[in-house]
């Protein structure tokens, strides 16, 4: 295998975040990973595009999004998990402490809508400015900061309603979401 | 009978309010599954990948 030149050695060392953030809007991992991949390509098909000093990392996180809902969300029966059931099946972390309390927060999060995810996880986890959030999603600051409030807010009512496996509590779920301006259609 | 005055209905459940706990929770709980992910080992096929796009293989 070649030694990555400077631009792939860049690449790679935003690869985990980049799959991270995939695996927030697509949760089957393997679909998230395909999705990393198609972003992969084309960032090395338009690195020449790409200027030296500027932010690489949110100009990867950028194709990723628009990958995401240019082509997967054509997809989105396959690509999406809006009842939780994949997320359930394939989380990540069975060993770590409060493991339960995991697989409900990602059931939540997978039920918001992509818009207020991509928004709440690029602030609150990612690590981006509401600039940068702003940059990458092709949208104003107001809007971000509007989306990651209401993707809060949502979640604190799903994580306050939510019970693992317990079918009267997703309908229940079901029903909040219905309730919230903003949720549920997309 | 539901709206039997022998039995009044229980007045409906007061929205939670959101505090700074709750908001502790959200965060922590995004930045350990983000942070969980990202330290997964890195699966061999990104390194391929760019190991051929390095080669020009593309695909």
């Amino acid at each position: 295998m070649t030694a990555p030149d400077g631009f792939g050695a860049a690449l790679v060392g935003h690869l985990p975040s980049l799959r991270a953030f995939a695996r927030t809007l697509v949760t089957d991992a393997a679909r998230a990973d395909d999705l990393v991949q198609e972003t992969v390509m084309k960032a090395w098909a338009a690195r020449d595009n790409f200027a030296a000093g500027t932010n690489l990392r949110a100009w990867l996180f950028t194709i990723l999004r628009n990958t995401f809902y240019s082509e997967f969300r054509k997809r989105r029966r396959e690509a999406e998990d809006p009842d939780g059931t994949l997320t359930a099946r394939l989380s990540q972390h069975p060993a770590q402490e409060g493991a339960m309390a995991m697989r409900d927060f990602e059931r939540a999060l997978a039920q918001i809508s992509s818009e207020q995810r991509e928004a709440i996880v690029l602030v609150g986890a990612a690590g981006f400015s509401y600039e940068e959030a702003a940059a990458v999603c092709g949208c104003a600051v107001g809007t971000v900061k509007s989306r990651v409030n209401r993707a809060r807010q949502a979640l604190l009512v799903l994580l306050g309603e939510v019970g693992a496996g317990d079918p009267a509590a997703d309908r229940r779920m079901a029903a909040a979401l219905g309730a919230l301006p903003g949720l549920g259609g997309m | 009978m539901i709206n039997s005055p022998d039995k009044p209905t229980p007045a409906p459940r007061k929205p939670r309010e959101a505090t700074s706990r709750d908001t502790d929770l959200i965060g922590r709980n995004l930045r350990s599954l983000y942070g969980g992910i990202e330290q997964e080992a890195l699966p061999p096929k990104f390194l391929e990948l760019l190991d051929r796009l390095a080669k020009g293989d593309g695909k």
